[in-house]
Order: structure tokens, then C-alpha cells, then sequence
């Protein structure tokens, strides 16, 4: 009978989860405008916050191309969300909703140190 | 004197044929504005583009064949668009042309924007590019998967075939459909490269694939 109560109350709260989630997508998107700070070869630049990002771009303002990359991570874990999405100048990837929150993050791999930008969405 | 006029003569010439592929350009692609200074993807203030302008109209053919339905793109390609590459280099998905779609059922897009043009796909990632970078081979993305490393660009007019290089002389070939191209490969890439018809020169551009690292998902 707990069993069936437990389970019920999953039912009911991956219901509200879902209700949440739906409310979400429907309401104006917020924007998180990270980084934008000089960053070494290879580095990762981080938001350090904790949300639900259903969309990370890196981005490349200055002279010439720079190879840049994006990720999420699992929040306060080192695991990635997703494997990094690279190209040169922009790079941009989209995710579905997720059970965990995230941190967004950009990187570089072309030279010494640039200046990179990311942007989160949620 | 005679070679100052003969180069005139060719330059007019030149000239002419210039004119002469524009307006055949123009049937199909009406009133393309000139290229507008690249948005500022920091910003993310960018309006959508109206057209694709006159410089990529001439890079990429398939902006020049008429949209068809099967161009339109899903849903999720244009919620990305519309909060990512919208607002950050003015691509705009009414414009979008699939390109291909891989055997794997993942469609590719060329989204004109603002002084960008962006190839985005079907399963969330996105790389945009300044229409004046496409030439020299700088419109590659590229994202690690468990069976290797997933790549994928766009390419000018007159390139057919596109070569992916490993570190230790490992070698893959692409075919460019509608000047754009995906790759999955078993190695991490070290450069990509294309010559384009009646080229001698190579294009080739460095990339690299971060180090593996945890990863929850296995895409």
C-alpha cells in the first residue's frame, strides 16, 4: 500500500515536473550573457550558475578565427552534459529538457589567449 | 598603352560576365541587398535577415535555387534560431535551405543572417560563419560521439568532396550536397581541407576535438 502511495506521488509529482516544464517553454526566454574575460588555450570559462540552459553559444568577436567551443555541465559536477559542440567564430547547440541543472561554459583551442563569449538560455 | 587597354578590355569583360551571372542570379533570388557589416553576436540585439544578400547568394548555390517545403525547419531548429542564432548574427529560418539529410535521418539547414551564414542541424548544434570566412574553409563544426568524431561545414560553389586528416595520417572523405557536408569519422581530426573545381590551391583549416571527459549522454 506504501508502494502504491509512493508511486502515486511520482505520478503526481513528474505531473507538476512536466506542468513546470511546459509553463517554462511557453514563457519568454531568459538570457545569461557569461565569460567575456581573456582565456588561455584549452580553458574553460564558466557561468557558475545553476539552471536549467536549453541553450549555450561561444563566440569569437575579435580579429581573424578562433576555434571555440560550448558545453553544458551537470551543476557543481565535472560531467558534461552533452560531449562540447566546436567550430570556428560561433558555435551554438540546443538541449531538451533535463532532470539536473546545468552550468554553461566556452572555450578556445587556437592560439595563446582570447577573449570569448558565451551566452545561456533557459 | 596596348597592355593597359587589353586589361581594360578584360576588366569590362569581367565586368560583364559578373553582371551576367548576378541577373541570372536575381531570376531566382530577387533583389539580394549587398552584404551588411557581420552582426556582433555579443550583442544578441541582431535583427533577422530580409534576404540573403549578393555575397552569399554567390557563394552558395543552394541559396539560389527557389525554397521549397521541404526547406521549411522543424520546430526545434526554429526555437534555436529564434533565441540563439536569431538575436546573435540575424539568421533567419524563413530563408533556410536543407542542404542534405544524412542516412542517419539528420537534416542540415544554411540559414542566412546578418553578414553570417549559419549551418544548423536538425539534432541542436549549430555553427555560424562570416560569409567572407566560407571561402577560406573556417565553416566547420565538429562534436565528439561514441563512435568517434561527428563533423560538418559548409563549402563554396565548386567543391565536391571534402578531406577530413588525423594527427597520424588518418584520412576521410565527405561529398558536399547543397554546399554543405557531414562527416562521421573513427579518429580525432587534426585539419579539414577542400580544393574547389579548376583550383590548384588546397583550403585547409586546422580543428581540434577537446579531450574526452565524463559526459552523462552518450550523444
Amino acid at each position: 500500500m506504501d508502494r502504491l502511495a509512493h508511486r502515486a506521488a511520482l505520478v503526481a509529482a513528474c505531473a507538476l515536473f512536466g506542468l513546470l516544464g511546459l509553463l517554462t517553454s511557453t514563457a519568454s526566454a531568459t538570457n545569461n550573457a557569461y565569460c567575456g574575460i581573456l582565456i588561455a588555450n584549452g580553458t574553460w570559462c564558466g557561468d557558475g550558475s545553476n539552471h536549467s540552459w536549453v541553450f549555450n553559444s561561444a563566440s569569437y568577436t575579435g580579429g581573424g578565427s578562433v576555434w571555440v567551443c560550448e558545453r553544458l555541465l551537470i551543476a557543481d559536477t565535472s560531467t558534461q552534459r552533452e560531449n562540447p559542440v566546436c567550430g570556428y567564430t560561433y558555435v551554438s547547440a540546443s538541449f531538451g529538457s533535463y532532470i539536473y541543472l546545468t552550468e554553461a561554459e566556452v572555450s578556445h583551442w587556437t592560439g595563446a589567449n582570447h577573449t570569448i563569449y558565451g551566452l545561456s538560455t533557459y | 598603352m596596348r597592355h593597359t587597354i587589353l586589361k581594360s578590355a578584360a576588366l569590362v569583360a569581367a565586368i560583364a560576365s559578373l553582371a551576367g551571372s548576378a541577373g541570372a542570379s536575381e531570376a531566382l533570388a530577387p533583389a539580394a541587398p549587398a552584404p551588411p557589416a557581420p552582426a556582433d553576436p555579443h550583442a544578441h540585439a541582431a535583427q533577422p535577415a530580409g534576404a540573403a544578400d549578393t555575397a552569399q547568394v554567390a557563394t552558395l548555390g543552394v541559396l539560389r535555387r527557389a525554397r521549397q517545403t521541404s526547406d521549411a525547419v522543424p520546430d526545434a531548429v526554429r526555437s534555436h534560431i529564434a533565441q540563439a542564432m536569431g538575436p546573435d548574427v540575424g539568421a533567419n529560418p524563413d530563408l533556410a535551405r536543407r542542404a542534405l539529410r544524412t542516412s542517419l535521418g539528420e537534416d542540415l539547414y544554411v540559414v542566412p543572417g546578418r553578414g553570417w551564414v549559419c549551418l544548423a542541424s536538425s539534432g541542436g548544434a549549430a555553427g555560424c560563419t562570416p560569409t567572407d570566412q566560407i571561402d577560406q574553409g573556417y565553416a566547420v563544426t565538429l562534436q565528439r560521439i561514441p563512435s568517434g568524431v561527428r563533423l560538418g561545414g559548409l563549402v563554396p560553389d565548386g567543391v565536391s568532396t571534402v578531406t577530413i586528416r588525423g594527427g597520424a595520417g588518418e584520412t576521410a572523405t565527405a561529398t558536399a550536397e547543397g554546399n554543405a557536408w557531414r562527416a562521421d569519422v573513427a579518429f580525432d581530426p587534426a585539419s579539414v581541407a577542400w580544393t574547389r573545381a579548376g583550383d590548384r590551391a588546397e583550403v585547409s583549416v586546422p580543428v581540434s576535438v577537446p579531450p574526452p571527459e565524463p559526459t552523462a549522454d552518450a550523444g
